[in-house]
């Protein structure tokens, strides 16, 4: 997708510090391509809302460079980039109504007073909202004002659009009926979007790419499946979906596949995203849901056998919990069906594909 | 879609002294914008209200009144060592000062400086200047007196002979003026001349403290007549604490009960409290005279009802003070202590009575506790106010209830004596500086225990 | 059930403490009131018959009628005037020490709000010395600087209050949208404070217009201001003319509060329950 030779958005060596001795985000290169649904995902303080402030305007990097179609954006105020912006309290102007919050962008631009009412009804009709045009923002419910928020955004037909952590402050189902309502908006619009968010769930149902940020630096960028199957690094296996967590001890490596030392002595096939060497200490991942109880488990490359410490009942699946390889807490998810045989105590024989291990 | 598309390893890291530039300057922006909004009131409040303040102060410690009223002598005196009598020169210039002067009115206001440290001395500068301007008369008009003959004017011309004798240079300077006036003998008079002459005078400060400089420059108590500041200070001190003491006393209840009244009552109450606010000091202050006074309101009602068979004197006196003061302090006590009381949910007192404690420990184990600083805030907002109090002691106490402020007004406006003023500014504006901050640790420890 | 009968006992003491605390608060400003009406120039009641020749006297063209416009003309406009200075400046102030890095924020806001602290005789007595150097003294310059200075503590606090309950996320979604820094200022935040500033601003008007220590020592004999002739009348004949004076002030004040609440309260409405 990104036209290697102009990307629809750049940053380029993007530094931020707020005092001389922390850097908030490390030297950021992205590109980002037309139409993109890009989000920014992350723990608390890992510099994704920092990047997006940048990209608004409303910090300027400390060093480095932020291109949007070509043009540098540095000293460039907010006003005058054109880029939609979606906030986590909505920030809807309450002392205006749905419409003249969504005229605001349009009367700034000098539009004319028809103009802006066909704009308004068709962003209004969008989020379906169209009866609300006369209410105040205090006289909608979250949801509503959510709306209201992404029609304002996107009602003066920005290129680019960011959001930030737009459905935190919603419950639940909320959350999930907007995560696809945005989705489709996006999809029917094609406006590029970067969102920020510590969701995982979020960010895996949106996205067409997903940049991990940590300690103010990308550590995997790649789309939501690339992201979950293939973690690249221990931070993003542990911060994206379960996962068990079992160090270990390279013993021999051929190609991407290598063989590993687990504490208890137990010897496990594993992936690995990087030139592996004997002797390097290494994380493995496993996801619970890749992990195979009973006779199947035989015949897998990597087959185990323990006793069942805990069985968890969690609605749509069963968690069960194992003492294995030097850990005390190896989860495995199963079906009910699955589960129904089992009891705490009982020796299972567990395992896994070599492919659906990773050592980082 | 491409997976990743940045070269992880081609990082180009700042260094930090480039870091800790590029910081700034980004920086340096926004401060200047902050700076240009505050900017332009900081320099007025700076330019119109610290600065003339500072430097009315300063005047207390102004001393160039005798330098410009006796120049000669001024310079003349650094020589003497501050024992009996200065030498001859001195008493020479002071002669030249007084007879040569080219600006009388400085004469006048070195005379009244030198006569707030030494009582007497502006009568004896007067004395010398006439005296010594009889004899210059004398010395230069004998061939006019000789062309006219007039017993009259012989006789006036002998009394101006006797003492242009030593003007005539019968004497030394020192010796005329003594024969003039024989105070000049003596060594206080010397001491605060020379005192007059420091580059910065303590004699404003000393004398707000009921203190002086005595003649062998070491600080003593001013004269028993002068030692009325000591208790003015500790007057203002202790009206301002009976104030506050009251306010809280009737501040406590009222706001502990809007605090627990339904919103709408609760507003209603507010307003009650917020009116009086807001209605100017000296409407309110006429409403207590008309209250007051002896044939005032409150007396009839009293003698009215037999409470007393004469008409109580209530106004111009302490108690007139308290009542009207306490008036104007009151809703500033029960403000703060209303939004503190109110934010305080009655989920902890019930909490502390559901575990058993008896109504009175709750109240001072939990409650108190908990509101202490809304009566912290209310104390020292009262007390503060209350202690440049002007308007009201002025029209409704005696004169033995005025207060500091009162005594600066006075100082300036009756006596102009402008450094005295500056001392009394002075001292109380140390006192309120120092009582907010000592209230204020108090109030925001109250928080952390 | 000893500490319940206990406490209403105390409750009840405390309510009726109240109340008497809260007419302590309110009669002594309602007493003086019908006393303006009263048809002899004495303050005892009962009073012989009712009359409006006091108000006559001050809305009339008598000479003591003709000083009392005056001074209610001065009155007016010296506040209008330092309430303009003080609101302007003042928040603007507000607005620069809301930003995030501001140097010396602690000082530069202890330094905005002496005027507050200062007792005023110091400050009347300051500026009369320091405004005579620059011929202020005398001069409505000088009197409109002095009270601004007395009202800037005032709007600062209640402006600094709006801003603190104002989401900034506002002021950042209005510049996203393309407006200019100023017309976001004007068309968002402004109006989403104007309660606090309006408020201040009242406040500063108010501070002028009841202001007498400054005015003692600033104006000159002739520039008189409405509490400059109470003062004169309370310390020298105590006149239902001046109580009539003082009803007229004591309303006008009322209608001040009146109108703030009403302001506030439209404002909340508008906003809605969100």
């Amino acid at each position: 997708m990104s036209g290697q030779f102009d990307p629809f958005l750049q940053f380029i060596d993007v530094q931020k510090a707020y005092d001389s001795t922390t850097m908030v985000v490390k030297s950021l290169n992205l590109n980002v391509a037309n139409g993109e649904f890009l989000t920014l995902l992350g723990p608390s303080g890992s510099g994704k809302t920092t990047t997006l402030m940048m990209l608004a305007g409303f910090e300027e990097p400390t060093s480095g460079e932020i291109r949007l179609q070509g043009r540098s954006m540095n000293g460039i105020p907010p006003h005058k980039r054109g880029v939609g912006m979606v906030f986590q309290n909505y920030s809807l102007f309450p002392h205006m109504t749905v419409g003249e919050n969504l005229a605001f962008p349009l009367q700034a631009r000098g539009m004319n007073k028809a103009e802006q009412t066909t704009r308004i009804r068709t962003a209004l009709d969008m989020v379906k909202l169209g009866a609300f045009a006369d209410r105040r923002p205090g006289q909608l419910s979250g949801g509503q004002q959510q709306r209201v928020a992404l029609a304002r955004a996107l009602v003066f037909e920005p290129e680019l659009v960011l959001m930030d952590e737009p459905l935190g402050a919603l419950d639940k189902q909320l959350r999930d009926h907007m995560q696809l309502e945005i989705k489709h908006l996006h999809d029917r619009i094609g406006v590029t979007v970067v969102y920020v968010t510590h969701d995982q769930t979020e960010a895996l149902v949106m996205s067409d790419r997903i940049a991990v940020f940590n300690e103010g630096r990308i550590q995997q960028i790649a789309p939501p499946a690339e992201i979950y199957q293939n973690p690249e690094t221990d931070f993003v296996a542990q911060f994206i979906g379960e996962n068990n967590r079992i160090e270990a001890t390279i013993k021999q490596v051929s190609g991407n596949q290598c063989q590993l030392v687990l504490k208890d002595g137990a010897n496990v096939l594993a992936n690995s995203p990087r030139k592996a060497e004997a002797g390097e200490a290494r994380v493995l991942s496993v996801r619970p849901e890749m992990i195979v109880v009973g006779p199947d488990a035989h015949e897998l490359a990597n087959s185990y056998e323990s006793k069942v410490r805990e069985i968890v009942y969690l609605g749509d699946h069963v968690r069960v919990i194992l003492g294995f390889g030097g850990i005390d807490d190896l989860s495995i998810k199963l079906t009910h069906r699955r589960a129904a045989k089992l009891s705490v105590g009982d020796h299972v024989r567990f395992g896994w594909k070599p492919e659906d291990c990773r050592a980082l | 879609m491409s997976a990743t598309s940045f070269p992880a390893e081609a990082e180009q890291v700042l260094q930090p002294a480039q870091l800790h530039r590029a910081v700034k300057k980004s920086g340096r922006k926004r401060r200047l914008v902050s700076l240009a909004l505050f900017g332009p009131l900081l320099a007025f409040v700076l330019v119109f209200f610290i600065f003339p303040i500072l430097s009315f102060m300063a005047l207390a410690f102004h001393n160039d009144e005798v330098k410009t009223g006796f120049p000669l002598t001024s310079q003349a005196i650094q020589s003497w060592n501050g024992i009996g009598t200065p030498s001859e020169q001195v008493f020479e210039a002071l002669a030249q000062d007084l007879r040569e002067s080219s600006n009388p009115e400085a004469v006048t206001i070195a005379a009244a400086r030198l006569n707030f440290d030494v009582i007497g001395f502006r009568s004896l500068i007067v004395s010398t200047a006439s005296g010594l301007r009889q004899a210059a008369d004398a010395t230069s008009k004998p061939a006019q007196e000789e062309s006219v003959p007039d017993g009259f004017s012989i006789f006036g011309n002998a009394t101006a002979e006797d003492s242009s004798q030593a003007a005539a240079g019968l004497g030394t300077p020192k010796q005329q003026l003594i024969s003039i006036d024989p105070r000049w003998e003596e060594t206080r008079y010397w001491a605060a001349l020379k005192r007059g002459t420091w580059a910065v005078t303590p004699l404003y400060i000393l004398a707000a403290l009921d203190l002086r400089t005595a003649d062998d420059g070491s600080i003593e108590w001013a004269s028993p007549d002068r030692q009325i500041y000591l208790t003015l200070i500790g007057r203002t001190f202790f009206v301002s604490a009976i104030v506050t003491l009251i306010s809280i006393a009737l501040g406590f209840p009222v706001a502990r009960f809007i605090s627990t009244q339904p919103p709408s009552r609760a507003n209603l109450f507010m307003f009650l409290v917020l009116v009086p606010l807001w209605t100017s000091i000296l409407v309110r202050t006429t409403a207590w005279v008309v209250l007051l006074q002896g044939e005032g309101l409150l007396n009839d009602i009293i003698v009215k009802l037999g409470l007393s068979a004469t008409r109580l004197p209530l106004i111009h006196n302490r108690f007139g003070v308290y009542v009207a003061m306490v008036h104007i302090c009151l809703p500033f006590m029960v403000l703060p202590l209303y939004s503190v009381m109110k934010s305080v949910p009655s989920s902890y007192t019930r909490a502390a009575a559901s575990l058993g404690a008896a109504p009175l420990r709750v109240f001072f184990k939990v409650y108190l506790p908990l509101v202490f600083p809304g009566v912290a805030a209310g104390a020292l907002l009262v007390f503060i106010m209350g202690l440049g109090f002007y308007v009201t002691p002025a029209l409704v106490g005696g004169p033995r209830d005025q207060m500091l402020s009162y005594f600066i007004a006075a100082a300036i406006s009756r006596d102009l004596n402008w450094g005295l003023a500056a001392a009394l500014s002075i001292i109380l504006v140390v006192i309120v500086i120092v009582t907010l901050f000592v209230l204020r640790r108090f109030s925001s420890t109250a928080f952390t225990r | 059930m000893v500490n319940t009968s206990l406490e209403r006992a105390s409750n009840l003491a405390v309510a009726v403490v109240s109340l008497l605390v809260l007419l302590f608060l309110i009669v002594p400003l309602l007493v003086a009131i019908p006393l303006s009406f009263n048809l002899e120039p004495y303050f005892t009641y009962p009073m012989p018959g009712y009359s409006l020749r006091w108000y006559a006297e001050i809305f009339g063209s008598s000479a003591n009628g003709v000083a009392w416009h005056a001074a209610f003309a001065n009155s007016l406009f010296i506040g209008l005037c330092a309430c303009a200075v003080a609101t302007v400046l003042g928040t603007m102030a507000s607005f620069g020490l809301n930003r995030e890095d501001v140097p010396f924020r602690g000082l530069v806001q202890g330094l905005l709000l002496s005027p507050l602290v200062v007792p005023v005789v110091v400050f009347a007595t300051g500026s009369v010395y320091f405004f005579a150097r620059l011929s202020l003294v005398g001069t409505y310059t000088g009197l409109i600087i002095a009270h601004a200075l007395l009202g800037v503590p005032y709007v600062v606090i209640t402006v600094t209050a709006a801003l603190s309950g104002f989401d900034n996320n506002l002021y950042r979604a209005g510049v996203s949208l393309g407006a200019t820094p100023l017309s976001v200022f004007r068309r968002v935040v402004l109006p989403l404070i104007a309660p606090g500033v309006a408020s201040g601003a009242v406040f500063a008007f108010v501070v002028s217009w009841d202001e007498i220590i400054v005015t003692l020592f600033l104006a000159y004999p002739e520039q008189h201001t409405v509490p400059r002739r109470l003062w004169a009348g309370v310390n020298e004949q105590l006149s239902p003319v001046v109580i009539a004076a003082s009803t007229i002030l004591f309303i006008i004040t009322l209608g001040l509060l009146f109108a703030t609440e009403y302001l506030r309260r439209r404002n909340e409405r508008l906003l809605g329950s969100a």
